[in-house]
């Protein structure tokens, strides 16, 4: 026996060492090929890389030959392809303006897969599309364009667009049996045509809502969720907890065969043994060692990689995948063991049940535990049951005591004060989040402004849907509530109290994308569908002498989700 | 052949002289007098089956999360104090936050393996509550509810509440955009209820929704004091089962008396030990290789904004397809408004909890059955409860999917509205199409099973 150990130790040895220099030279060298030592995520790489160009735009215009451009084939380019529909100046004819399209990588995306009723521009030559985009980037769209950034799209995204498209611009679902489109299947400057034209019911955003920087900053930022930074691996849909659930029910499955199989033909399903006794299979099982020695080596070069990986910083993927390849290595082998190197012993023994109350011990004493115990704690509690007024007042002490802790609760937090009253003040000017007075000019073309009361862009319970709506008639007792045809509606859903994001132009409604209840515009947002039981309160407004739109006053009732006293 | 001394200072340490395990022994004996109960318990008897495995598997998800919950919150900043991101993720730098999603961020970003430890902490999550729950189905199904085990059922279910709990505190805490709707969500839940609402609102929030002070209170529940009653249960659940042994199946020479199975060492320690790595190995590849709660791509909550898909995390799906579901049914009683939302959010859980809670006495009093088991049932000798169990399950699912209704719509192109109305249907209907199918199935299966066994 002790002769063959030491052939066996030397084999386990070099495969120790060569799984060692395995896992130390494997991520050196894929560190030298070139992978982001960084632990900003490398799966990145591929979102990365598509809008590298327009992430950040001062890096994009530093690195963007503008005069060359200007002279160069980019300017006849537009002229023979592009200035037939957009403008000789990208003003706009039958396409839509170009004076948002201040990033390269937009125009090239929309240039090489086409949109809307735009065709793909295949004859162009890479080196074509490209000079072309620089030239319509640099020379055609508004400089207020190129000065906008992905971060400040993000913000507006999410103010206006992920209500509909989702935060991940996956889509997500409308009234009526609308769905709005996956972001994704675009190329990212055709939401600035949907912005310019609106889409069935998408309302027109661009010069309603958004100024030409917001609308270049939004497009950029869905430019970056056509493939959205990844860092964690596989995305999974990105639709959230959804897939997510699955996942996780998917990840118990596998569990749930890992514990198959170490359950199976164990703890005598078909073994006999003798109460009391151990029973040893006569015939052990010739169970291989091999097996345990494969997790084992797995799990130091899983450890090993591991630790690699971390040093230089590399992605989750690597320093996941072999962190779980280590603990599977020696998971694996511990339950192998414990399931087959292991000698089959069935264990018999007794459940602790209480024998019959009249049973009697051997000795003759009862047996009767429970009995006992009970007669042992009467004689106990007969210290206190024996002084009954003492009794009475311990236990009247202690409730005392104890109820008056709940006097901390007091410190948790106020009573409620601001169910009724919102910020709006008679007279108080309507802002954009960015605190810009909202004029009688407004939404002239349709669309929504989130407007706030001025110096309140914060207040989460006085967001309003400004909307500026042709032929509808105000309710009655409203009449003076909408002047010019403007309408403001409390954002906060009478259901829940989420954001009523979502504006369906077309069917004039207003919907809340957590429980999709649906408001129907047209009937002073009366709920239609969904769990929402009241209508949106709507905001009284007026037009200053300035031309400003202002709140008459207050909302009339409280604004959000129900409470029992609501209407006392 | 030369002796390989690795080799032999190895077998050296396992294989000492039997004295110096009895030296080990009697040590342990004088500092714990505890030496012939080590002794008993070396050989305590664990019954096998693959479906003894789902409170194993809830166990082992517990420690995991508790690993990577510690270590995050070397790194979490519970504060809702304004701040401005100047990491490395670009399409967010700029965008002002909260410290908590912040540090979130950074953790994500720019700590080393933090996204992979953030990851299996959420994939842990998931999973811990997906055992419980087959934990307890199996539970039901098996009638493992039934004396002695009435308590432990009792303590189990209270572990299932603080799990799921502390789920959604665990889902609130990096205050990005999915967050914040669904304690927005909270808020207006607890808003409803009559009388109490808005001040209980008021109260456990700390003021009227947003606040500032809330994330530092879901921080120091989410990480001492749920999880410390977790703990805490854990231990007399565990005490229990080890006091009373495990439940086994049916089989030959076991009866309530007499329990078979494998002794806890060597075998079934080697083996349960190999079956916690086994679960930390495929939650340690999921976080490596599945992305979960991108909370960049879902940016920081601000109460204006709001995203379509906001789901909460599975188990709390089914309320939230409740929510959806019921109609807008406001009720006013003298003055007083009782909001449509009470029902699903806030009566259905408590109603669902309650009747779980007394499932073993409701049981008992069914079958006139208050006798010690100690030997399970199969689902085949109980029609009635597999038919009940079975509608519960249903009505859970088409609850949870009615939660996704609007991704379904959305992929697949369906209409919503129509959607709606079908789970509608399905909900109230098909729990008893189910059961009435199982029961039938079931109750012929056993009629001939008990035929081949009478004579």
């Amino acid at each position: 026996m002790m002769a063959r150990l030491p052939r066996h130790g030397r084999l386990a040895a070099v495969l120790v060492v060569a799984v060692v220099a395995l896992a130390i030279v494997l991520p050196a060298a894929v560190r030298a090929a070139g992978s982001s030592p960084s632990p900003v995520p490398a799966a990145s790489a591929p979102a990365a890389s598509a809008s590298a160009a327009s992430a950040t735009p001062a890096t994009t215009l530093s690195a963007t030959p503008v005069a060359g451009a200007a002279a160069g084939p980019g300017a006849a380019l537009f002229a023979a392809n592009c200035s037939v529909c957009h403008g000789d100046h990208g003003q706009g004819i039958v396409g839509p303006s170009q004076r948002a399209a201040a990033f390269p990588s937009l125009v090239a995306g929309m240039v090489t897969r086409g949109g809307i009723s735009m065709p793909a521009f295949r004859q162009l030559s890479p080196a074509q599309v490209a000079a072309a985009s620089d030239y319509v980037a640099t020379q055609i769209a508004a400089p207020a364009a190129r000065t906008a950034t992905v971060a400040q799209g993000g913000e507006l995204f999410r103010l206006y667009c992920s209500g509909c498209h989702s935060s991940t611009g996956r889509g997500g679902a409308l009234s009526q049996g609308r769905n709005a489109p996956s972001l994704a299947d675009y190329p990212a400057a055709e939401a600035l045509a949907a912005m310019i034209l609106g889409r069935g019911n998408m309302p027109v955003f661009a010069d309603t809502t958004f100024d030409v920087r917001q609308q270049a900053a939004v497009a950029l930022y869905v430019e970056t969720l056509q493939a959205p930074p990844s860092p964690g691996g596989w995305g999974l849909g990105y639709i959230g907890p959804v897939t997510e659930g699955l996942a996780a029910f998917v990840g118990l499955g596998l569990l749930v065969l890992f514990a198959v199989w170490l359950a199976w033909g164990k703890g005598g399903s078909r073994a006999e043994a003798p109460a009391g006794q151990v029973e040893e299979q006569a015939e052990p099982r010739p169970a291989p060692g091999w097996p345990a020695a494969i997790g084992l080596l797995v799990a130091i070069a899983g450890a090993l990689g591991f630790v690699a990986f971390f040093i230089v910083g590399d992605n989750a993927q690597k320093i996941g995948g072999t962190l779980a390849l280590g603990f599977l290595g020696l998971g694996f082998a511990l339950a192998y063991w414990g399931r087959d190197l292991t000698s089959d012993e069935v264990e018999v023994d007794r459940y602790p049940l209480p024998p019959a109350p009249s049973a009697a011990g051997p000795d003759g004493t009862t047996a009767d535990v429970p009995a006992a115990l009970g007669d042992e704690l009467a004689r106990s509690a007969s210290v206190l049951t024996r002084r009954r007024f003492l009794t009475t007042l311990l236990v009247g002490a202690a409730a005392v005591l104890g109820l008056s802790q709940l006097a901390l609760a007091a410190s948790l937090g106020p009573r409620s004060r601001g169910l009724r009253t919102t910020a709006w003040t008679p007279d108080a000017r309507l802002v954009t989040i960015d605190g810009v007075p909202i004029t009688r000019d407004a939404l002239a073309g349709g669309g929504v402004i989130v407007a706030f009361p001025e110096g309140h862009t914060d207040a989460a319970d006085s967001q309003v849907a400004l909307l500026h709506l042709v032929g509808i008639a105000p309710l009655p007792g409203r009449e003076t509530w909408s002047p010019d045809g403007f309408f403001a509606y409390s954002r906060v859903c009478t259901h829940a109290g989420c954001a009523v994001a979502q504006y369906e132009d077309e069917a004039q409604m207003l919907l809340c994308p957590c429980h999709q209840s649906t408001f129907d515009l047209r009937d002073g947002c009366r709920p239609v569908a969904g769990p929402a039981a009241r209508p949106l309160p709507q905001l009284p407004l007026a037009i200053d002498a300035d031309g400003f739109l202002t709140a008459q006053r207050d909302f009339a009732e409280p604004i959000g989700p129900g409470f029992w006293n609501l209407y006392a | 052949m030369p002796e390989n001394r690795l080799q032999r200072s190895l077998t050296h340490a396992f294989r000492l002289p039997r004295d110096r395990y009895r030296h080990v022994a009697r040590w342990l004996d004088d500092t714990t007098g505890g030496g012939g109960l080590v002794r008993r318990e070396l050989r305590h008897v664990f019954p096998d089956d693959w479906s003894f495995f789902f409170g194993e598997i809830a166990l082992y998800c517990f420690v995991i999360l508790v690993i990577t919950g510690v270590y995050m919150c070397l790194f979490f900043k519970a504060s809702a104090a304004p701040t401005v991101y100047l990491g490395s993720y670009r399409p967010l730098r700029g965008v002002g936050m909260s410290e908590a999603y912040n540090s979130v961020l950074r953790l994500s970003f720019d700590v080393r393996a933090g996204l992979v430890i953030r990851q299996v902490h959420h994939w842990a999550a998931l999973v811990f509550a997906a055992a419980l729950v087959a934990h307890l189905f199996r539970m039901f199904f098996t009638g493992a509810y039934r004396r002695p085990r009435r308590l432990n059922w009792v303590i189990g279910l209270s572990l299932l509440s603080l799990v799921l709990v502390n789920g959604v505190f665990g889902y609130s805490l990096p205050d990005d955009l999915l967050s914040g709707t669904g304690l927005r969500i909270a808020y207006s839940i607890t808003q409803s209820i009559p009388l109490i609402g808005p001040n209980l609102a008021s109260l456990l929030f700390g003021g009227d929704f947003p606040t500032t002070g809330l994330i530092p209170r879901i921080y120091a529940v989410h990480i001492l004091l749920v999880p410390g009653a977790i703990a805490g249960l854990l231990g007399a659940h565990m005490g229990l089962l080890w006091i009373q042994r495990h439940t086994q199946y049916p089989g030959r020479r076991r009866d309530d008396r007499t329990i078979v199975g494998t002794p806890m060492v060597p075998a079934y320690a080697l083996r349960t030990t190999g079956y916690l790595l086994l679960v930390a190995g495929l939650l340690t590849a999921m976080g490596g290789f599945l992305q979960i709660n991108p909370v960049w791509l879902y940016g920081p909550y601000r109460p204006w904004d709001s995203t379509s898909f906001a789901q909460p995390d599975w188990y709390t799906g089914w309320l939230e397809g409740a929510v959806r579901m019921t109609p807008a049914w406001d009720i006013h009683i003298g003055g007083f408004l009782l909001p449509g939302l009470f029902w699903p959010a806030a009566l259905l859980p408590g109603v669902v909890a309650g009747f779980l809670f007394m499932w073993p006495w409701l049981d008992g009093l069914a079958m006139r059955d208050d006798d010690l088991h100690n030997v399970l049932e199969t689902p085949r000798d109980r029609p009635g409860r597999t038919a009940i169990g079975a509608g519960l399950l249903t009505f859970f699912a088409t609850l949870l999917l009615a939660g996704g209704d609007d991704v379904f719509a959305a992929t697949f192109h369906w209409s919503l509205p129509t959607l709606l109305a079908v789970m509608q249907g399905l909900t109230i209907g098909l729990p008893f199409v189910v059961g009435l199918l199982v029961y039938a199935v079931f109750r012929r299966r056993h009629l001939v099973v008990a035929d081949e066994v009478s004579p």
